[in-house]
């Protein structure tokens, strides 16, 4: 009995991966020895296939190299300092008595937070912070630079802030922050869920509050960009986005975005 | 070679695999900077040519390499060792375009231009063909083959599209596409065939 086209159509890309039993793949090529059409098409996806794997590999830009290990050194640190505390009580062999695990954890635990002090407070050269909509329709972003950084580094942040609407289900407001070129994070947060009526959408003007030392402010309206530069990151800066022009539809999400500063 | 020699093969080389992925994943918990440069020496291009595939853009696959090695980095610790490494990077990197794509389609990204290709750079990718011996004409008609598909795969839905580069141009087996993509083997299958349906329905005319 031959595999009538309908059927054969269904299991054609199968057939062609060859991922079919013996018995169903034989009565594939029966059908297609018999009808012109279903063979035709085998052909067809066979070469788009045989296209398809004989596409040539895309090289990476040589800068990509250097903007993935930027952002290594932070994380490293962190890493580092994080992972060091699980290994100091056994290392140490200091048995297997409960207090003294427990006691081991709580050294190796005061041990990591004095490290990440050290780090951020003085040998810091980023900083990472919490923020939140204080405001709905407002974004704030504050900027702690390192204390011992004995001469102001220009820097620019880039934001990319999201409009916040209603994707499926889901409230959803997302973005990046790139500093110096190079997307420092990325956040896309659905999951506050304290939601308020106002919506935002795209984002035309920029006021600088606080003690920011904020250079210049760039707004790029065709791609929904703010570009804005930090003369120095030496004091705590704050600026917020006033967000208007608000299509119905949309809400606005309470939410935390974590910005890593590398200054 | 016997079919029992076979997958026995098959399973040494998988758990020297697995071997070395726990060994790299230990290293890079631990913190250690050769690591970072192991992981990114071994699966950066595999990263960005994935994702340029999905989104036709270098510009926009840099930026998902950078998330990928972001998420990667953050994320390494959860890292169970349920699935090897790299089918892991692969569904950090399918779902990081994913994201990506929605994101974009919600900003009306038709609408803005890369600001290389705004500023007249680069208007083409560079590639890296691979058999350097061909001739000019053979190269610029792959060239133009190859621009036409890549137009096709970007209109296939996301979720066909995926599933599709990882068959074809990744050559992950219908097993690992399921756990890359997270989903049945059965969906798997359902959507490389619409994928392959559709691009064919596409390209009948040209090919």
């Amino acid at each position: 009995m031959t595999t009538p086209c309908v059927g054969t159509r269904r299991i054609l890309s199968e057939s062609l991966d060859d991922v079919l039993t013996q018995e169903r793949q034989e009565a594939v090529f029966e059908h297609l020895d018999q009808c012109l059409n279903c063979h035709r098409a085998y052909e067809q996806m066979q070469k788009i296939q045989a296209t398809l794997q004989g596409l040539p590999t895309a090289v990476p830009p040589a800068e990509m190299e250097r903007s993935i290990r930027q952002l290594w050194h932070p994380v490293l640190r962190v890493h580092s300092a994080v992972t060091l505390y699980p290994y100091l009580p056994s290392a140490a062999g200091w048995g297997s008595s409960w207090r003294v695990r427990l006691a081991g954890h709580l050294a190796g635990m005061l041990l990591t937070a004095a490290g990440l002090f050290l780090i951020l407070g003085f040998l810091g050269r980023f900083s990472l912070e919490y923020h939140r909509l204080s405001k709905p329709g407002l974004y704030s972003l504050m900027n702690s630079p390192s204390r011992t950084q004995a001469t102001p580094t220009p820097a620019s942040l880039l934001l990319y802030p999201e409009d916040a609407d209603t994707y499926g289900n889901a409230n959803y407001l997302a973005g990046s922050a790139r500093l110096n070129g190079y997307m420092v994070d990325r956040f896309a947060d659905n999951e506050m869920g304290a939601l308020h009526e106002d919506s935002l959408s795209v984002v035309t003007q920029v006021q600088l509050g606080g003690r920011g030392a904020i250079e210049s402010v760039l707004h790029t309206p065709r791609d929904r960009m703010l570009f804005v530069r930090f003369s120095q990151l030496l004091s705590t800066a704050q600026f917020s986005l006033p967000l208007s022009q608000v299509p119905s539809g949309g809400r606005v999400v309470w939410s935390f975005c974590r910005i890593i500063v590398i200054s | 070679m016997s079919q029992g020699e076979f997958v026995l093969a098959g399973c040494t080389t998988a758990a020297v695999d697995s071997s070395s992925d726990e060994k790299l994943v230990v290293r890079l918990r631990s913190g250690d900077s050769a690591a970072y440069d192991q992981l990114y020496a071994e699966y950066h291009r595999l990263v960005f040519n994935l994702a340029y595939r999905f989104f036709g853009e270098r510009e926009e696959a840099a930026d998902v390499a950078q998330e990928v090695y972001l998420s990667i980095f953050r994320h390494v610790a959860r890292f169970s060792g349920a699935s090897t490494l790299k089918t892991w990077i692969y569904r950090i990197t399918v779902n990081t375009c994913l994201n990506r794509s929605r994101w974009w389609n919600r900003r009306m990204r038709k609408l803005t231009v890369p600001l290389k290709e705004a500023a007249g750079e680069e208007r083409h990718p560079v590639w890296e063909l691979r058999d350097p011996r061909s001739s000019p004409e053979e190269t610029a008609l792959r060239s133009e083959i190859s621009i036409q598909i890549q137009k096709v795969l970007n209109r296939l839905p996301k979720d066909q599209r995926a599933a599709v580069i990882l068959r074809d141009l990744e050559g992950l087996s219908y097993d690992e596409i399921a756990e890359a993509l997270g989903v049945t083997l059965g969906t798997v299958k359902s959507r490389i065939s619409r994928g392959r349906e559709q691009m064919r329905l596409a390209l009948a005319g040209s090919i």
